[in-house]
């Protein structure tokens, strides 16, 4: 396994200086096998894995979430326009059928 | 549920659904719609019920004159003066407005009131005319009592009409506002989705992105490697 060219993928890249220093130095720790190295660049894809996919869905479901709170507050406005027209028809209703029966008296 | 329809945000580089209108929003116009053909047929058929009343009204009374007027020599519509003789017994002028017999005829013309009197034996020397006259009175109220009748009728059903049609407009004003609304908000949801869309690019979180994509890659490679070398 060549552990110099994940080296040179991480000093390449443009992350934290603190997160590549902190994985080089793993790499380079003379002390670690191998495995134990390529165990630090697995366990490294999953916590940031973890940690994109939440960054991700925190950032659209902000959106969303201002989105709904807006669609719930019109939908209360437009349920309490219906209720004052159905509460109107109501009235024209009692009104014509007081106007036919005054015809009919 | 959120906005489109999910619970949850949607997946870095998936694109939101298209935003739905809130359920029942179409069948709340139906329905008014509905409501307000319904009424408007049910106030055509209140109103040629109306008229046909006034009519069959104004009808009954004509043939009452009529059957009057052939029992008394038939002059009693056509303006002539001749008068009318009673006879001794029990006179049956008609099934209704007829009241006593030779004794005391009463005549109630119409519904309205209007009265004939004689007594048993008399000549009633009333002219044709001034009989047509009483009628003619009596036709008159009963016709405006049934023109009244509709016109009370009409006015309440064209106001119903009225106000139906204009609670369907703003029925209509009311739900195309909501619509406008929620396609305003996903609008700008959509727009700040992209605007984040475009900016992640250039953010940390897309540059830890690129570097797990290489080492993925990397990964990959050398296993691809070493099983080909093994």
């Amino acid at each position: 396994m060549n552990i110099s060219s994940f080296a040179t993928i991480i000093q390449d890249s443009e992350i934290e200086e603190e997160s590549k220093q902190m994985l080089l130095g793993k790499l380079n720790d003379a002390t670690l096998s191998d495995e134990q190295k390529l165990a630090t660049i697995g366990e490294f894809i999953t916590v940031s894995q973890d940690e994109i996919s939440k960054a991700d869905k925190d950032a659209v479901g902000a959106i969303y979430k201002d989105a709904d709170l807006e669609l719930a507050q019109a939908e209360k406005e437009y349920e309490a326009t219906m209720k004052e027209l159905a509460d109107e028809a109501v009235k024209v209703d009692q009104e014509v059928n007081a106007a036919l029966d005054s015809a009919n008296a | 549920m959120g906005l489109f329809g999910k619970k949850e945000a949607p997946a870095a580089g998936e694109m939101p659904k298209t935003a739905e209108r809130p359920k029942g929003f179409r069948e709340m116009i139906d329905e008014g719609a509905r409501r307000r053909q319904a009424f408007e047929a049910s106030a055509d058929r209140s109103i040629e019920a109306r008229k046909a009343q006034g009519s069959a009204l104004l009808s009954g009374l004509w043939n009452r004159a009529k059957g009057w007027g052939i029992k008394w020599g038939g002059k009693l519509l056509s303006g002539a003066k001749t008068g009318v003789e009673l006879g001794k017994t029990g006179l049956e002028l008609g099934k209704k407005g007829v009241s006593g017999t030779a004794d005391a005829l009463f005549l109630d013309v119409g519904d309205m009131g209007t009265a004939l009197k004689a007594k048993a034996g008399e000549k009633l020397e009333v002219a044709g005319d001034a009989l047509y006259g009483a009628l003619d009175s009596g036709l008159k109220k009963a016709g405006a009592a049934a023109d009244t009748m509709g016109n009370v009728a009409f006015k309440g059903i064209e106001m119903g009409v009225s106000a139906y049609k204009n609670l369907d407009r703003r029925t209509i004003d009311a739900s195309n506002r909501l619509g406008a609304r929620v396609d305003d908000i996903k609008t700008r949801a959509t727009a700040r989705y992209q605007e984040w869309q475009d900016n992640r690019p250039k953010n940390r979180i897309a540059r830890l992105e690129a570097l797990v994509r290489q080492l993925q890659s990397q990964l990959q490679d050398q296993a691809q490697s070493n099983t080909a070398a093994a």
